[in-house]
């Protein structure tokens, strides 16, 4: 007679114990899918379409241009001072941005891109970017986004994702719906010159503005 | 008893006297005892912790040891402490070296997040952070963060592989910690440019956690109902060596392109023999001396720090392997 509420004491010790360990088992171990992470990684509060679309709405007005003719003349005499002392860069790095525009003719329509004759008549050509619009051209020759004002560094990069999706998707394709050999055009945009490989008669503008006059 | 009291009379009478001459001399000898202490204190060697993510890679190894060297050339002691990808054991050295007394830390974050707390801890104990290659989701904890600008190096990888790729086929990436930001940094900037090629499919997302072994296994698995990808895109060197295992072992190394990230000394090697396709350098070196500079810039009173330092990036194939050396980039 005694040893039977000992024996049920005893599995109602064990059966709490084992619920007590579950509950904490549960509780210190989960599983997230993979898709749940990814989707969390751009469920962030930072909007990046918001901020490049303040941008193509409103701060188009402070940023310095260069006009692109000027610049090469300046490049090409002293390319060291130039890039150092007007050039924008990303931290430490040898790729630096401008933000250039120029009147031009259309030379030829290419597949990734449009080539044209500076207005100066110096004979210079660059291209106008129509495809493989990636990168952060846009952002740093702006100068208007400080990486140390971001906590994650991905809300830093996403806006230039946005800036491009916005040039892909709203500055190019009536553009290139009505261009032509021999247009005259206005364009604004950013280029991206290596201080090793500069490359100056292959410049590449991502656009920011484009006119066919 | 009087004669008793009269000697111990003599002798305070005596002391006192001692003192009265001596005092001046006891005062000057204090203050050159405390001053030379002090003086000491300033000739003792200054501190430096190198708080390393893992030493289980090769790329972290010379991270942690470039650091170190580095911090000794600038005249401090430096220990390297290993945190085995582990944030409770980084937590575990970052409690051990602030008893410790060390004046800086040089960190490698094992998470974005979870390390955040470390960080804070060091400040309030008064010990600066420099945060090297991977972040910490906070701009106020750490002085300076000198990391890698990845996701601009995986747009010039991404580009890379379309071409490679001529614009269609299908690949698998491999993700590394999804807890760090350099995971995603890099997958976003390879996917800000691969996803605007509608023919390009991505068969398979998974994550091998950076590791060698991991990448193996998981791409074993995924070559079982995907035996006909054309490419495998990983988010560093050691998972990219771990892929072109798995397809020998499948016959398929010959068929399909590895892309990796790094600048890892085997996959450069790898990249010669024409084994792996590309990857990404960044410099462990460079980013580990310029974070011992300006921790010892710090300390020496520069306070005009930028929060976050990223490091250009840059594509390593077989046309432009030559300007490269093993965990060095012609940034240096």
């Amino acid at each position: 007679m005694k040893g039977r509420p000992s024996k049920a004491k005893k599995l109602i010790k064990n059966v709490v114990l084992l619920v007590l360990l579950a509950i904490a088992l549960y509780n210190s171990v989960y599983f997230r899918p993979l898709d749940e992470v990814v989707k969390s990684q751009s469920d962030l509060s930072f909007d990046p379409a918001l901020a490049a679309a303040e941008f193509m709405n409103d701060g188009m007005g402070q940023i310095q241009v260069a006009n692109a003719s000027d610049l090469i003349s300046r490049l090409e005499s002293d390319l060291n001072l130039t890039l150092e002392e007007q050039g924008k860069k990303l931290g430490i790095s040898k790729n630096f941005y401008f933000m250039v525009e120029d009147d031009a003719r259309v030379i030829s329509v290419l597949d990734e891109a449009v080539l044209v004759g500076l207005g100066d008549g110096s004979g210079r050509e660059i291209r106008i970017a129509t495809d493989f619009i990636f990168g952060n051209a846009i952002r740093e020759a702006s100068g208007m986004f400080d990486i140390g004002d971001y906590q994650n560094t991905m809300d830093f990069n996403n806006i230039s994702i946005e800036l491009n999706n916005r040039v892909r998707d709203e500055i190019i394709p009536p553009f290139l719906k009505n261009i032509k050999e021999g247009d005259q055009i206005y364009f604004k945009g950013a280029i991206k010159i290596n201080q090793k490989e500069p490359a100056l008669d292959e410049l590449r503008v991502v656009p920011l503005v484009l006119k066919i006059n | 008893m009087p004669r008793k009291r009269n000697v111990v009379k003599l002798m305070l009478m005596n002391l006192r006297l001692v003192f009265k001459n001596l005092s001046p001399i006891l005062i000057a000898s204090l203050v050159l005892l405390v001053w030379s202490c002090r003086d000491s204190d300033k000739n003792e060697t200054k501190k430096m912790a190198v708080v390393v993510s893992t030493l289980n890679n090769p790329w972290f190894v010379v991270l942690g040891e470039s650091a170190a060297e580095r911090s000794r050339e600038l005249g401090y002691e430096a220990t390297i402490f290993d945190s085995q990808n582990n944030t409770a054991k980084e937590a575990e050295h970052f409690e051990n070296l602030i008893a410790a007394g060390f004046d800086a830390i040089l960190f490698n974050p094992t998470d974005a997040d979870g390390s955040v707390s470390n960080v804070n801890r060091a400040k309030q104990a008064g010990i600066p952070t420099f945060c090297m290659d991977r972040e910490v989701n906070s701009l106020d904890g750490p002085v300076t963060q000198i990391i890698s600008d990845s996701f601009s190096g995986c747009v010039e990888l991404g580009q890379y592989f379309v071409r490679q790729l001529n614009k269609k086929g299908k690949y698998v990436e491999l993700l590394g910690l999804v807890g760090d930001n350099n995971t995603w940094n890099r997958s976003k900037g390879f996917h800000s440019v691969v996803d605007h090629f509608p023919e390009l499919e991505m068969v398979s997302q998974q994550s091998a956690d950076f590791d060698r072994s991991k990448a193996m296994e998981v791409l074993e698995s995924v070559l079982q109902s995907n035996p006909d990808i054309d490419a495998v895109f990983c988010g560093n060197d050691a998972m990219a060596m771990g892929a072109y295992q798995a397809l020998v072992a499948a016959g398929k190394a010959d068929s399909v392109k590895v892309f990796g990230f790094d600048g890892a000394e085997d996959v450069m090697n790898a990249i010669g023999d024409n084994k792996i396709t590309a990857t990404a350098m960044q410099s462990p070196k460079f980013m580990a001396r310029t974070a011992a500079e300006l921790a010892d810039k710090y300390l020496k009173g520069e306070r005009d720090m930028s929060k976050k330092m990223p490091i250009a990036v840059e594509v390593v194939t077989k046309e432009n392997i030559s300007e490269f050396g093993a965990y060095e980039g012609s940034t240096e």
